[in-house]
Order: structure tokens, then sequence, then C-alpha cells
């Protein structure tokens, strides 16, 4: 398998449909045997992104680099078409031709390139047996459960050994179990193969599991780039703040070094981000996992904070909890080792460096 | 000048020799001047190995024409089309402004586009053999000839048509007295089947017929009053008569028209209303002849016309087809059923009987 | 593989022309297929329109303009009505029991789909004529047979149906095209369904009949507008059944004073014209209006996962295939044997004969000189135009459905031109073509200028067909054979292709069925050389020989068979149909 894949590179990369901007100038660089995920709601121009690069839909403006060659360059009117691209891509759909079986969809690619016989039934049984089809070859499409449609098409892309993979929501078609599953396969599997590649989901659980870093695309634009951890915890924009998993948010008041909660009048020593103002009015971010809870007495931290539940929910493994703090109504997660009551009053430390400063003045972003 | 002399001489003696020459010939070889051309036109054919023809619609004229002609010029390939007359004057004439010439013979008609659309050429000077070119053995040009001019289009049958009628219902009798006039009888309102004279085909003709007969006003009482059933085709008619839906039949003749009724043993006596000229037109079955300008087989179409006004051909095709002949010297099939000397007959086929404007009167006395 | 260096110099103006040129080459061949094929609708019924405004210096005193003078045609007005009575009342009964039959055989557990779906190509093979002489035999008024037994057996006193009526006339039009084509058509595309569709439907607790109503049949939908529009021109164009049944009762059509007209001697061509263009200007808007109706949304329904789960009919299984079975082989199997049996009978209809058979007809046609020579004819027009058409017709559906370019729906729109002008009337400006244009008129006298003639007169059913049968093959399926290493035309060629292969298999049969048995678009560039057995058999039923000419016929109908057989064989044997 390749040694060290060449990168992609998106640049000033646009798609008007009519007057609608689907993808707005985005830029975006791959390294060498990166996952990158496009993460972001529908129609936030993701596929569309995808399809570019994969020389499905022609940009309106922009480059499409990888390695040195040129995809597509919209001002130099260079365009690769998608065969000459050597790339692999597993559709939403699957795509695979009903008229084949399996062997014959995934030898397909193999023959077009004009390789032998008898090295393709090899190839071909040894990508069938890395996505665990071993002896499923003979097999027509429609008899495969979709799991096994799903690994098809995973063996199709990956038999010619392309330098760059895309994925177009390859597991929204399975049912969660499936999918977790799946996950776990493809993750193994980039331990097999070294592979560069891009890939489109709306599913932040995909994209924060299986990606090296996360693009995340609002409206045509890229919002913000980074690894799994850095856009999960470190959100550049309130749209990736409350897009990637949940998210407590108390309002108050910024102070220089500080933040005062609305209500109760706590005050919390943390650097103000996102360019809030001293006095603004802001609101306090962070994640409910990174919140530590204690009882009333037990001993104090800094940057500590009173509340109380309000509401109790058990579900086996855990409490579900509405508390109040300060003026908000906020849900966290209790652990089920303790005997919680609602009415009871908690200690909620939030430790600074998971804490985020939102302005919330009407100029603010 | 001596050179002078001798020519002038030789100048004045020329008529003298000719004159010779001719009574020569003419006394001892007649024959073998018209032979002569004769044999040299069939080998000419010969070496152009094909004639084509565009026919009327007739299977038993054309099955007729097809074998008796392998059989007298094997050589000579008939490419014969039987082509629907309406849409063969745009074809031909498309054909021509595309620069291609492919027709030899036209088998069908009397067709005054043909004519008026120049596409042939005057028949007369293709005529080699003797008994072909005499003019008395078919009745004289004049009445032969179908066009103005009297030299494009013949015709080469004297087809009399009568509408028929079922002796079973209508007594004979009755039939010879009254003749045609038994049609507006109101006892035979919705009897009578009529092979639609709207149309351009074997129905049509006889509205001269009847015009001639009953004048403007009986045609209209005939037409509406008298509700008769037209319908699309001859097997309709034919049918009509057999099962007893129809008493009386407008549309061609009977002896053709219910031979496959009649040879497959249905018992049937139907008899046409008679062979004047009050109740019967004469036409050409469809069988008249001419020749295509700039014709690609011209010495072919020469053997094919000489062979076709033959007496010989004439009289079997006269047979086979079930028409008489024009030609005097072939006896007409059925005696009694054949024009009577000096009578004059409507020619629905000739154009001054107007056959189209009555058609188009009847459009309007029958929409539907 | 194309390099291309990272920091490539400026490159020239003309150079860079070049390169855009070349990035716009799916653009340019779609182009060059719209050019292609708008140059050859459009010739000749551009050459039909322009002469409807041309002064008809041949028909004299006539009336000079063409439209006065055709729509001047006495009793025009009672005729176009009649026209819409028929159209309507045809459509109106056979849309809903097309779509059912075609989902009972499509989408349910049916025994012996397969068997009825094909008696339903016999009905389209059998010609209208022999059809009709066939019901004449059982429920002609007087001697029926039908009418008579049921006379005979006392049920009832006189005949309940007489052919000849109204009702009679939707009947022959019902039983010839009116539910076959339909049938032919619907059944592949409800097969195409992914049963998933049905399935998630009833999960959510949705009835049979609601899923039919609310998820399928607007899924349906272009495939339902295509054969719906397609039947309506057809019945238009027909005439052969209002003249036999309808001149009797005075009951005329639009298209029986079409053909009056060019029946006429001289034969007015451009009054024809002029009711054939008013034809073509009255279903333009309807090709419009179905043109938006199949493209304002996906209907894509073959995904690439493909499930195909039948409903089972349970109890009602055997009950739904005897009255299916029961209906076609009265509506089929029925007709083909009557003309089968009447090409041996000596006169038609008449069992009290002496002798009732014969093989006196089949004697005469196979021993005419020239049936052997129109059978060679008829069968490298029917093969050539087949073959020729099932190729072009896949690329021109390919480039309405899936070109990058506003052309799209131009190449659909005209695709459908030579259906809206009645053959007889287009005949003339096929002729036209064929001879004015010069790589054509090489090839006039021959059968190729039938096969380029009858390869445009097809067009219209087999692009739409294919169009359709697009429509519901998922993008993704394609461009996976793009992304995978395949170039546009090896995916066209080892995907699409072979995806479509059942639709493209029918196409191709009812290519070859209504190639070398129509003889309307063909009948002006027919010459002795090139004469095909429909021709003959117009000249043996011209010529007053109805034995023989039924002979032909049957003939006929058989090659159409073997064919439909050969190719059912040949795709079940390649699991073309593995997915049905």
């Amino acid at each position: 398998m390749s040694l060290t894949p060449p990168s992609l590179s998106i640049s000033d990369l646009t798609k008007r449909f009519g007057r609608f901007v689907a993808v707005d100038s985005i830029a975006l660089e791959l390294r060498p045997g990166e996952l990158v995920a496009l993460l972001g709601p529908s129609g936030c121009g993701k596929t569309t992104t995808l399809r570019m690069v994969a020389g499905l839909e022609r940009p309106s403006a922009g480059e499409i680099r990888f390695g040195d060659r040129v995809f597509v360059s919209i001002p130099r009117a260079i365009e690769l078409p998608p065969e000459k691209r050597q790339i692999g891509m597993v559709f939403q759909s699957y795509a695979l031709w009903p008229h084949m079986t399996v062997f014959e969809n995934v030898a397909y690619p193999l023959q077009l390139r004009g390789i032998a016989k008898a090295d393709i039934r090899g190839k071909v049984a040894a990508v069938l047996d890395l996505v665990n089809l071993g002896g499923a070859g003979d097999k027509q499409i429609p008899q495969l459960s979709g799991g096994q449609q799903q690994r098809v098409a995973l063996a199709r892309a990956l038999v010619y050994e392309p330098a760059l993979m895309l994925f177009d929501e390859p597991f929204s078609n399975l049912d969660t179990q499936l999918r977790g599953q799946m996950r776990m396969e493809l993750k193994m599997l980039r331990r097999k193969v070294e592979m560069t590649g891009l890939f489109v989901t709306h599913d932040q659980v995909e994209a924060l599991s299986m990606a090296d870093r996360i693009a995340i695309m609002h409206a045509g634009r890229i919002e913000q780039i980074g690894s799994p951890s850095e856009v999960y915890r470190q959100p550049k924009t309130r749209f990736v703040r409350d897009f990637l998993g949940r998210v407590v948010n108390l309002r108050g008041t910024a102070d220089a070094g500080g933040f005062r909660i609305a209500a109760g009048g706590e005050r919390l020593a943390v650097a103000a981000t996102h360019d809030v103002h001293p006095g603004a009015t802001a609101e306090l971010s962070i994640r409910p996992e990174f919140v530590a809870i204690v009882p009333a007495g037990a001993p104090d931290r800094p940057n500590s904070i009173n509340a109380t539940i309000e509401e109790l929910l058990f579900t086996g493994d855990r409490f579900e909890a509405r508390m109040r703090v300060g003026g908000d109504n906020v849900l966290f997660d209790l652990p089920s080792d303790r005997a919680w009551a609602e009415g009871e009053s908690v200690r909620l430390h939030l430790p600074t460096d998971a804490v985020s400063i939102w302005s919330l003045e009407p100029d603010a972003k | 000048m001596i050179m002078n002399d001798v020519v002038s001489r030789l100048w004045r003696a020329m008529p003298v020799a000719v004159l010779m020459l001719v009574a020569m010939a003419g006394a001892a070889s007649a024959q073998a001047s018209w032979q002569a051309e004769w044999d040299k036109t069939v080998a000419a054919a010969k070496t152009e190995g094909k004639v084509v023809v565009g026919m009327s619609p007739s299977t038993v004229r054309r099955d007729f024409l097809l074998k008796q002609w392998k059989q007298d010029y094997p050589e000579i390939e008939l490419s014969l089309s039987i082509i629907s007359s309406s849409g063969f004057v745009p074809q031909v004439t498309t054909e021509r402004a595309a620069g291609k010439y492919l027709w030899d013979i036209w088998h069908s008609g009397p067709n005054f586009e043909v004519i008026k659309a120049g596409l042939l050429d005057p028949l007369q000077p293709e005529m080699i053999l003797p008994d072909v070119k005499d003019p008395a053995l078919w009745g004289g040009w004049d009445d032969a000839f179908y066009d103005d001019g009297k030299q494009l289009e013949m015709g080469l049958v004297n087809d009399l048509e009568s509408p028929y009628y079922n002796a079973a219902v209508i007594a004979p009798e009755r039939a010879k007295a009254e003749g045609l006039k038994v049609m507006l009888d109101p006892a035979y309102k919705g009897k009578i089947v009529w092979f639609d004279p709207r149309v351009t085909g074997p129905g049509e003709p006889f509205l001269s017929l009847f015009a001639h007969v009953f004048g403007d006003e009986g045609l209209k009482k005939l037409v509406v009053d008298q509700d008769p059933v037209f319908v699309g085709n001859m097997n309709d008619a034919a049918q009509a008569i057999v099962r007893g839906k129809a008493v009386i039949a407008v549309a061609g003749k009977p002896q053709s028209n219910l031979a496959d009724y009649t040879q497959a043993g249905v018992k049937i006596d139907v008899r046409p209303f008679g062979a004047t000229p009050e109740t019967a037109y004469r036409g050409t079955d469809g069988a008249a002849l001419g020749v295509f300008t700039k014709r690609p087989h011209p010495n072919a179409t020469r053997v094919f016309v000489n062979w076709i006004m033959s007496k010989r051909i004439a009289a079997l095709m006269s047979v086979a087809v079930q028409y008489d002949s024009r030609r005097k010297d072939v006896r007409p099939l059925d005696p009694n059923f054949t024009m009577l000397p000096g009578a004059f007959y409507i020619d629905a086929q000739r154009a001054e009987n107007h056959a189209r404007e009555y058609m188009e009167k009847v459009r309007e006395m029958r929409p539907q | 593989m194309t390099t291309e260096p990272l920091d490539a110099v400026p490159v020239s103006a003309f150079a860079w022309v070049f390169r855009r040129l070349y990035m716009a080459r799916g653009e340019i061949v779609a182009a060059a297929v719209f050019a292609a094929v708008a140059f050859l609708v459009l010739y000749p019924i551009g050459t039909v329109v322009y002469l409807t405004f041309v002064p008809n210096e041949l028909s004299g005193v006539f009336g000079t303009i063409p439209w006065y003078r055709a729509f001047s045609e006495p009793g025009m007005l009672q005729s176009v009505l009649n026209t819409i009575y028929v159209v309507v009342a045809v459509q109106v009964i056979s849309m809903p029991l097309s779509v059912g039959i075609s989902w009972f055989l499509a989408r349910t557990d049916l025994p012996g789909a397969r068997m009825i779906e094909f008696c339903f190509w016999i009905m389209f093979f059998l010609p209208s004529m022999g059809v009709m002489t066939g019901w004449l035999l059982l429920f002609d008024p007087d001697f029926g047979l039908f009418n008579q037994w049921l006379i005979d057996a006392g049920l009832i006193k006189a005949s309940i149906f007489n052919l000849y009526s109204f009702w009679g006339i939707v009947f022959v039009h019902l039983t010839t095209y009116g539910i076959s084509v339909k049938v032919m058509l619907l059944t592949p595309a409800f097969r195409n369904l992914d049963s998933s569709v049905e399935e998630a439907s009833f999960l959510c607790g949705a009835n049979r009949w609601r899923t039919l109503i609310r998820i399928v049949l607007p899924l349906m939908t272009p495939a339902m507008l295509v054969v719906l529009l397609m039947s309506i021109i057809r019945g238009l164009e027909t005439f052969e059944i209002e003249q036999v049944l309808g001149t009797p009762i005075k009951f005329q059509v639009y298209s029986t004073k079409l053909y009056l007209l060019m029946a006429n001697s001289p034969p007015e061509f451009r009054a024809a014209g002029t009711l054939g263009t008013a034809v073509l200007a009255m279903v333009l808007p309807l090709i419009v209006l179905q043109r938006w109706a199949s493209t304002r949304r996906s209907f894509a329904v073959v995904g690439g996962r493909g499930g195909n789960a039948r409903i089972r009919l349970g109890r009602w299984r055997w009950p739904a295939f005897i009255a299916m079975a029961g209906g076609v082989a009265f509506m089929s199997l029925l007709p083909f044997l009557m003309l089968v049996a009447g090409s041996f009978m000596k006169l038609f209809g008449f069992f009290d004969l002496p002798q009732v058979w014969t093989f006196d007809h089949w004697a005469t046609a196979l021993a005419d000189i020239t049936f052997i020579a129109s059978l060679r004819n008829m069968l490298y027009l029917g093969f050539g135009t087949a073959f020729l058409a099932v190729g072009i017709y896949a690329l021109v559906a390919y480039c309405a459905v899936r070109a990058k370019s506003r052309l799209r729906g131009a190449i659909d729109m005209v695709t459908w031109l030579p259906y809206t002008v009645p053959g007889i009337v287009l005949s003339f400006g096929y002729l036209n073509m064929a001879l004015q244009v010069p790589i054509f008129a090489l090839l006039y006298g021959t059968v190729g200028a039938l096969i380029l003639v009858s390869f445009l007169a097809s067009m219209p059913l087999g692009v739409q067909v294919i169009k359709v049968n697009m429509l519901q093959m998922g993008t993704e399926i394609e461009e996976a054979g793009r992304i995978v290493g395949g170039g546009w035309t090896r995916t066209f060629r080892r995907i699409i292709l072979p995806i479509g292969s059942p639709t493209l298999a029918v196409v191709g049969i009812m290519v070859f069925a209504s190639t070398i048995r129509s003889v309307s678009s063909i009948m002006l560039l027919s010459t002795g050389a090139n004469r095909v057995l429909s021709v003959l058999q117009l000249e043996f039923l011209s010529g007053g020989s109805l034995g023989p000419a039924a002979v032909v016929g049957t003939v006929i109908v058989l090659i159409s068979l073997a064919a439909a057989i050969v190719v059912r064989l040949v795709s079940s044997r390649f699991g073309i149909q593995a997915r049905g």
C-alpha cells in the first residue's frame, strides 16, 4: 500500500446552484494519512464539497489539488474526470451494481485497470477478507443484508488502493447497533490500510470517533477545523458549540478575569474568551461531563457554584437531573452510585480550562 | 465544275433512290423492319435487365403479370410495386426533385395528377408491334386515351360496372324492368351497402352514373333518404350481401367480389342490374398504361408496353383477372354482359364527368 | 495519468479556451446529440408543417388554403368531438385497469405473472385489423358466434353486444393498444420499485390500498404520464377501427377525416398536414406538462441496494390468478388463435361451409414470387431498426435525463415529436428527408431508408420508456462506475445498459414488432426492391386477397412472438431479470 500518500488541498472552493451558494469559498488541507470529517446539518454544503473532490460536481470557482496533481482548477480551466482521480468512494446508497455479484462488483475496478484475471481473484479475495466478507463473492447483491452491502461498497472502494478515500454518509442507512460495529471495523481497518480520507456525516458521534480532524460546516462555510477534542472542547463559534454534543449555558455578566452568574451572583474566575469585553452580558458554556457534582457538604474546590436538584429521573445506570443554577434550568447526568434527592443542594465544580464565555450583546457573533 | 455537276445529279436522283428503297422494304420486308427494331429493342432490354412498374392494387393482375413475364422474359426482372394512387405522385415528384428517376411504367389510373405533374411521355412512339400500333383494334385512340391530347395514358381494360342485387329478394324481372330505380324503393332503405363514396375508391365512380340516371335530386334521395350503409372495404360489402344484411351492393363487380364466397361453396344468387348505359358505367379497373419521362430502362419499357398490349397477353390477362380487354380482337368474357355497340356509357374516370364534385356533395350530405 | 505541475506557468489564451472547451465536452456532446435528433425529427415535421401554409396548387378549385380546406370539411366538428369521447372513454377505463394489472404482476406473488405479462406482449403484437376481425366473429350483431350461442341457449333474445357501436369501438381500442402497451411498460417500472418503499409504508400502519395510492403511485408518476400520453396520441392516430366499425354507423373521427383527405385524388397532403399539425399543437402542452411533472422531484427507486420482496396475496392468490389469466386469455390468446385459425379458413368466419379449412391461403402467400424477398427485407428492417434503436435511444434517453445542460429538457421534448404527427401524414416528410439529405439519398430504395424512417417513427416510444427507466435508476449507481475508474463510455456500456437491460429488451421487442408490422410511415419509401412483408400484406389486402393477407399477418405476428421468446429466454439465461 502507498507509503506517503500526497495530501489534498482545497482552496477558495465555491459552488453555486443558480443563485443559491451551496459552498462558499472554503479552504481545507488534508495531511497524508489523515481522515477528516466534514460535519454539519443537512444543506450545509458538505456533500457538495465531497462531490466536487470526487469530480461528480464542477465547482463554480476555486481549486482542488491532490499532491502534485490538479483535480480541478476553474481559473486554469483544468478538470480531471472522476475516473482519473484515482480515488475511492463509499456512497450513502452504497451504489452497488445489482446486475453483478459481490465478486463482480469488487473485481470491476480491477478489470478497468487491466489487471490479470488471476491477480484479480487474489486481490478481491483479500479485500473481501479484510471487510469480513470472505466467501461471499458469489452472492447476489439483493441477497445481502444492509451491513454486508456496506462492506461490499467498502471493499469495492478499497480494492484498487486509491490514494484518497471519500465516504458520503457511509453509515446512515444502518441501524444504530450495526453503525457502532461498522465504525469500530473501519477504525481497525485504518490500522491495516493507510488511507487519506474525507468523509461526510451529519452524525457527530461518527465524526468525533472516527476522524483525525473535523471540519464543521454551516451554510456553505467551514466554521472550524480541528481535532475532535479541540472542536469539542474549544468551539470557536456558537454554532460549533451548540452543534457538537451537549452544552450547559449559564447567563451572567463578564468582568475583567471573571464571570458573575446572573441571579445567584456567584463569581467564577475565568479568562474571558471570544472577545467578551468586561461588563457585557454573556453566557458561560461548559460540556456537562466536565462538571464535577458533589453534595453540598463535601470539601469544596475553587470555581464551584451552588445548584439545586429540581427533578430526578432514574434511568438505571445514572440519574438525569434538572437543576436550577442561578436563574437557569440545566440538565446534568448524576452517577447512580449514590442516592440523590429532589430539592437537594449540590456544588458544581467548573474546571477553568473547560469553560468558555460568550457575549450575549446584540452585536456579538 | 465537274464536282458540282456530279453532286447535283446525285441530289436529283435521291428521291428516286429513297422511293425505290422504301418500295422494296415495304413490299418484301415490312415485317423485317419492325422485327429488326423489335429484336434490337429486346436485346437492349435484356442488357438493361430490369423494368420498374407501379401498378394499382390488384392481386390477381399482379400475380398474372409477375408469372407471365417471368415465363416470357426471364432475363429481364419485373420489379412491380403496388402503389397507392394518392401517395404516388408526391412520391415521384419528390424523387425527381432529388434527381432520382426510378420508374418506367405507370399501370394504374387513369390519373390526371400524373399527367398534370408532367410525369408521362407519349405512349404511341413506344409501340412497335403492328397489332399493338393499330388504333382500330383499340376502338380508336380518341376512345382509348384518357388525357386531353390523347397520347399519354390509355385504358387497357373495358370494365363495365353495375350495382348488383340479391336475386332471392329482388325479382330479376323487376330489376330488368325498373333498372336502377329499384334502388330508390323505400323498401330497401338501409339495405344498400356502398363502398364509401366519400373516399376515392370503387364506390365513388358510381356517383357519376347515379347522377346521370337519377339527376341531382335523385342522387340526394339515394344518399340521404335511402340511408345506404357505407363500408370501408370490399369484403364488408360482400359479407353484407352474403349474410343478408344488405340487398343491393354498390361496390365493384359481383364475380370478383364474391368469388371467394362462391368458390368456398356459399350459395347466393347475385346479379348486376344490367349492362345498359342506364345501369352501368364504364371504367378501366385501374389498369391504364403510360410510360414515365426519363425512364431508366427505355428499352425494357418498350418491350413491356408491346408485351402487355399484345393480343396474346390481353387475352390471357382478361381470363386471369376477369375483366374484358379493350382489344376488339379479344372475346368478351360474358357476351351477355358487354357494352351495347354504339351506345354512350358514362365513363366515370373521364374528367368531364365531375366524379370529384359529386364526391364533395356526398360528403356534405353525409358528414359522418 | 495526467500530471499538472503545481505552479504551472500562465497558459496562453488559446490553450485556456481549448481547455475550457475540453471541460465542456459533456455539454458539447449533449448539444451534438440534440442537434442530430432535432435535425432528424424536425426535418420531416418541418416539411409537413411548412406545406400546410403553402397554397395547394394541386387541388385547384377545392380550397386553396390547406387550413381552411381541412377544417371546412363537412362534419369536422362532430368528428373531433367523437374523437374526444373515444379517447376519454378508452383512457378512463384502461388507465386504472392497467395500473392495477401491472402492480399485481410486478409486486405480488401472483402465480404465473411472467406468463401473463407475456400475454400482454402478444396483445401488443397482434395487428389491430386482425383483432377487430376476430372480435367481429364473436360480436357481430347478426352472426357473431358469442351472440348466437347466447341466443341459441335461450339466455337472451337479441344480441347483447354489438361491435358496431361506440362501446364496440372503445372495446377494440382497449384490446389492441389501450391496455397492452401500458402493462408492458408499467410492469418493469413497478418491478424496479424498491420494496422498502412499500415496507416502510406498511410499518407506518398504512394498508395496501393506501400504500398503493399514497406511496407507490406518486413514485410511478413519470412512467404513468408517459404511457398515458403515448396511449392518447396513439388513440388520436388510429383510424382503421373507426373506418371499419364507425363508417356503417355514421361515426367518424378526426383520424378518419384525415385519412379521407389523404385518400382523395388528388391527395390532399397539405390539408391532411394541417390536421396532423393540429394534433401536434394539441399534444405539445401535454408533453410540456409531462416533462414538468416528471422532473420536478426525484423518482429514483433503484438505489443500488435493491430489495424486491413481493406482497403476499394469501388466500386471494388463486382467485386473482384465475381472474387475471382468464382476462388475458380472452384478450390476447383468443384473438391470436382466431388470427391463426382465420388464415386456415376457406372463408373467414364461415363455419357452416362444406369445407371449412384450407391450406390454400398459405400456399398462395408462401408461393408468391416476392414472399421470400419481402421476408428477408423485413428481417433486415426489423433487426436493423431494433439494434440501431436500442443503442441510440438509450444514449438519447440518457442525455434527456442526465445531461448537465439546459438542453436536457429540449432533447426530451424533441424526441416526442415524431409521435405527435400521424404517420400517414409524416410519411411525406420522411420521403422528403430521405431524398433531400445527400447521405440518406444514397440509401433511397434500399432497406436502409426504411430503417432510418422506422428508427425515427419508434423513437418517442423507445426513448421515453428508457428515459422513465433511467429516472428510476439512482445517479450514484452511475457515479460509482466513474469513481472506480471507468470512463463515461465504459460506465454506460458496463453499468447503465446492463442494469437497464430488461427495459431495453422490452423496447427492442416493441420496436421490432411495431416496425415489421407498420406500413404508414414507410409506405412512400417502399419500392419493389425494398418491399417488406407488411407492404406485401397491404398489397394482398388492397388487391382483395384477404386469405393470403391474413397469412402474411400471421407470419408477422409469429416472427414477433419468436423474437420476443428468444429475448426472454436470453435475458433470463444471463440473469438480467434477476431482480424481477
